[in-house]
């Protein structure tokens, strides 16, 4: 065939590719939605899980569930946010290139692709076990940061380094020492890159279902009422809604907990994203 | 005359790179001297060592005197934030704060307060409006302060370039430096804006001490009292500005100026 | 403000609090540093106990896993055949499918369609695994089974299928970066060599950007080979060893999450599962440290 011809085949090959794609969003979303919706009501979200005639945990609501996520990401929040952003301020700005440096950057970069359920490995070992935590919110709730430590370190360094050089030279040539250029240039100006990925790391810590599998989600849990209790959190109880025997009411009762779900965390994700446009309009060094 | 920087067997190198060697000169107090030279000379480098800011690289090594006032700011137990209190520097490219115009001059005082009533030694904050008179007076001593008085909250990034640079002198008046540093200022700017700074310039020698790195020969032969000339890292030539391009006593020199070179 | 002060260094309140601000800075890198240091600490430590019984050769090269019999088999194969064949499968799937819609999205979309096209992306992208496996298994078994009919509902191409789904976002981002990063020169030259647009594409641009989308690709295999949820849903987990893209198969990753929570702490099985981790992490870290690697070359060509 000639040139032309091939040409526009490709491109509607290329337009078939894309398409497959958007449909694929459009059946699982839309599937989540229609199987889901119809169980979204006031009990839905205020009501505790509640057993069935055979016991099996499928009435009632996702209070429970929803809370235990939630909570699990303000733990997030306060315990990797200033390890994390702090400890990544301080590499940038004390050892900037320095061999050090570089390689600590390789490894955290890796790092942050290490699989989940690893984490939870570590964490099993390490929190439940050695530290005596045992099962726990707060077992999984470090893991959890631990696991979007990384993440967060390479957000905030590539916040950092995008402060051109020569904003930071003026306010040294000023006489400001380095502590105070970080206070006042530094810190200001990547504040919403630095939240973009904050927000995108907590999205993250609030859909993951392997590390809190193994360091203390629990099916019968209520909310927690210390650190050291279990607890319930809407990707586990996803999960759980797959494995019982009561499919019509568990299954409607999954696709409405993943509505929810994605409602939150797609919705932290895109908000972050949209923060970091708005960020980058701003800022147009 | 008095000199104000005295400059002692200044050598200075990145890694294993000499760039500049061994410079003895001696810059006077409330004169313009210009440093004029080809690319790559270590123009650049030198005027570095007046403010200390090649201390943020490195892989830089100073070795030698900078005597400002008759104190070694390189000496042991120096703070380079303190020297970098009265001698000022303004960039090749402007570069204010994504700030207001206002924010942009009054950061400096803010951060560095005064001396207080009680005690030489101890610094308090300055008052609102001590903070103000001192962006106004630094304004105008720039020639800007006609242009931005009425948008003094707008951010530094809608005014024009050669009206940024001139934010940016500003910016280092409000330190009330003894010695302010420009590295090529106006290589960025249109002829009109470079006009305005060189003003800007003579009228500042007045007060404060200019010394002016610039790759135009003929700025540092319209501005300069005196001119010195690099090559290489070397100190070929200095003296009067208007000996020095009329009457070059260094071959290197006069094939620099002729155009023959560089 | 400048008096004729000495410019001596200052021993005042400013500087004490100065110091101690960076003080906390650096024990925050510390603790960062240490704490991720402790994985791959944590994971050594424990497989050694097991490695210390079972030698590694038995451990790499046997055919059954049965940790919970007597006496127990810890061949790692079938879990390792279980994850590359759900990962390679996905991979020959999602590849085209994600170069093709990113090639679409950079150089044929119109800017209103791209307008639409990325944040469909995004949202792609931070969909949780656990909704994917949901759907997985409640819905694209149903559909497989409907066609192929195979031996097990759940089985590794569900998986290999969700699995594709998941990497088609990293893949269409990364690759859609790396086109991008190609000198919009080298494109000009080619159409005005009267090449058309398609030829361009496929002769100058994707031979250009050919780094950056091996290491797209790298990456987007390395999170399919890190997935636990999405095929603990969809692949019915039966640890068994075999290539048939039809039987019900369990990952790396399945078997930690399940096993993790059955085991008692110090047995020997629970060892064994640091050593699964073991070499999960290696071969993890191993597929993102060539893609930074070819990523840092790429950029270097560049720049």
């Amino acid at each position: 065939m000639n040139r032309k011809a091939k040409e526009a085949l490709m491109f509607s090959l290329l337009r078939g590719c894309a398409v497959v794609v958007v449909l694929t969003l459009v059946i699982i979303i839309g599937y989540i939605f229609i199987g889901g919706i119809g169980k979204w009501s006031v009990d839905f979200f205020t009501k505790n899980p509640a057993p069935d005639s055979h016991g099996a945990l499928v009435m009632g609501g996702v209070f429970a569930p929803l809370v235990g996520t939630l909570i699990l990401m303000v733990l997030v929040l306060i315990i990797s946010i200033p390890i994390g952003v702090l400890g990544a301020i301080f590499l940038v700005e004390r050892q900037g290139k320095s061999r050090i440096s570089r390689a600590w950057w390789i490894v955290v970069n890796n790092l942050a692709g290490v699989p989940s359920i690893v984490w939870g490995l570590l964490g099993v070992a390490l929190l439940v076990y050695y530290l005596h935590f045992g099962l726990s919110l707060i077992a999984a709730a470090i893991t959890l940061s631990l696991m979007v430590l990384p993440i967060i370190m390479v957000a905030t360094k590539e916040a950092i380094e995008a402060i051109p050089a020569s904003i930071r030279e003026a306010s040294v040539s000023l006489g400001a020492t380095r502590w105070q250029t970080v206070r006042h240039h530094v810190l200001p100006y990547s504040a919403s890159g630095i939240m973009t990925g904050v927000i995108l790391s907590l999205a993250r810590a609030g859909g993951e279902t392997a590390p809190i599998l193994v360091t203390g989600v629990a099916v019968n849990a209520g909310i927690p009422g210390s650190l050291s209790d279990q607890f319930q959190a809407l990707p586990y109880y996803i999960y759980l809604m797959t494995q019982t025997t009561n499919r019509t009411q568990a299954y409607a009762m999954a696709d409405a907990a993943a509505l929810l779900l994605i409602v939150l965390i797609v919705g932290m994700s895109l908000g972050a994203i949209i923060l970091r446009s708005r960020y980058r309009e701003k800022y147009k060094w | 005359m008095m000199a104000n920087i005295e400059i002692e067997k200044l050598n200075v190198r990145f890694d294993a790179n000499h760039v500049l060697k061994d410079i003895n000169i001696k810059i006077e107090e409330k004169k313009i001297t210009a440093i004029i030279g080809p690319s790559g000379c270590g123009k650049s480098t030198f005027i570095r060592c007046i403010n200390r800011m090649n201390d943020l690289i490195p892989s830089c090594r100073v070795d030698g005197r900078v005597v400002v006032d008759g104190q070694d700011i390189y000496e042991k137990g120096v703070d380079p934030t303190e020297v970098r209190k009265r001698i000022g520097m303004v960039f090749q490219k402007p570069n204010p704060f994504p700030k207001s115009v206002f924010e942009n001059v009054a950061y400096a005082p803010k951060i560095h307060g005064k001396p207080s009533a009680t005690s030489a030694d101890k610094l308090t904050k300055l008052t609102r409006r001590e903070v103000g008179d001192i962006v106004e007076w630094s304004l105008k001593r720039a020639a800007l302060w006609d242009e931005v008085k009425d948008r003094l909250d707008k951010s530094a990034y809608s005014l024009s370039g050669g009206q940024q640079q001139r934010l940016c002198i500003a910016r280092t008046l409000a330190i009330k430096p003894e010695i302010i540093l420009f590295d090529e200022p106006c290589s960025a700017l249109d002829p009109i804006a470079t006009a305005k700074i060189e003003d800007l310039l003579v009228d500042l020698k007045k007060d404060f001490t200019v010394v002016i790195v610039t790759h135009n020969m003929q700025q540092a032969a319209r501005v300069a009292d005196r001119t010195a000339y690099f090559y290489l890292g070397e100190l070929i030539e200095y003296g009067e500005t208007k000996q020095m391009f009329e009457k070059p006593e260094k071959k290197l020199t006069e094939r620099y100026i002729t155009g023959r070179m560089g | 403000m400048a008096s004729k002060v000495k410019m001596k260094r200052r021993f005042g309140l400013k500087r004490v609090l100065e110091s101690s601000i960076w003080s906390t800075l650096l024990f925050c890198a510390l603790i960062s540093v240490v704490v991720l240091l402790l994985v791959f600490g944590y994971l050594v430590g424990n497989a050694i106990p097991f490695f210390e019984q079972i030698s590694p050769i038995q451990f790499l090269t046997g055919t059954n896993w049965n940790p919970g019999v007597t006496p127990p088999a810890y061949g790692v194969l079938p879990l390792l055949m279980g994850t590359l064949l759900v990962s390679f499968v996905g991979a020959v799937i999602a590849i085209p499918i994600g170069l093709g819609c990113a090639i679409y999205l950079t150089e044929i979309a119109s800017p209103r369609v791209r307008r639409y096209l990325k944040p469909t992306i995004e949202i792609l992208a931070g969909v949780p695994s656990v909704v994917y496996g949901l759907f997985a298994a409640l819905v694209l078994s149903d559909w497989l089974a409907a066609v192929f009919h195979p031996i097990s509902r759940l089985n590794a191409l569900n998986g290999a299928l969700i699995l594709a789904v998941m990497m088609i976002p990293i893949l269409v981002s990364l690759a859609e970066e790396a086109m991008n990063s190609v000198p919009k020169s080298l494109k000009e030259a080619s159409l005005a060599l009267g090449a058309n647009r398609y030829e361009t594409i496929r002769r100058t641009l994707v031979p250009a950007a050919l780094p950056g989308i091996g290491a797209a690709i790298g990456l987007a295999i390395g999170r399919a080979v890190g997935e636990t949820m999405a095929v603990i849903m969809a692949t019915g987990n039966a640890t068994q060893f075999t290539a048939n893209i039809f039987s019900s198969v369990r990952t790396m990753t399945a078997a930690l999450a399940i096993d993790v929570q059955e085991t008692a702490v110090a047995t020997q099985h629970y060892y064994s599962l640091f050593a699964v981790g073991l070499l999960l992490f290696i071969i993890t870290f191993a597929i993102n440290l060539i893609a930074d690697y070819i990523m840092a070359r790429f950029k270097e060509a560049y720049q």
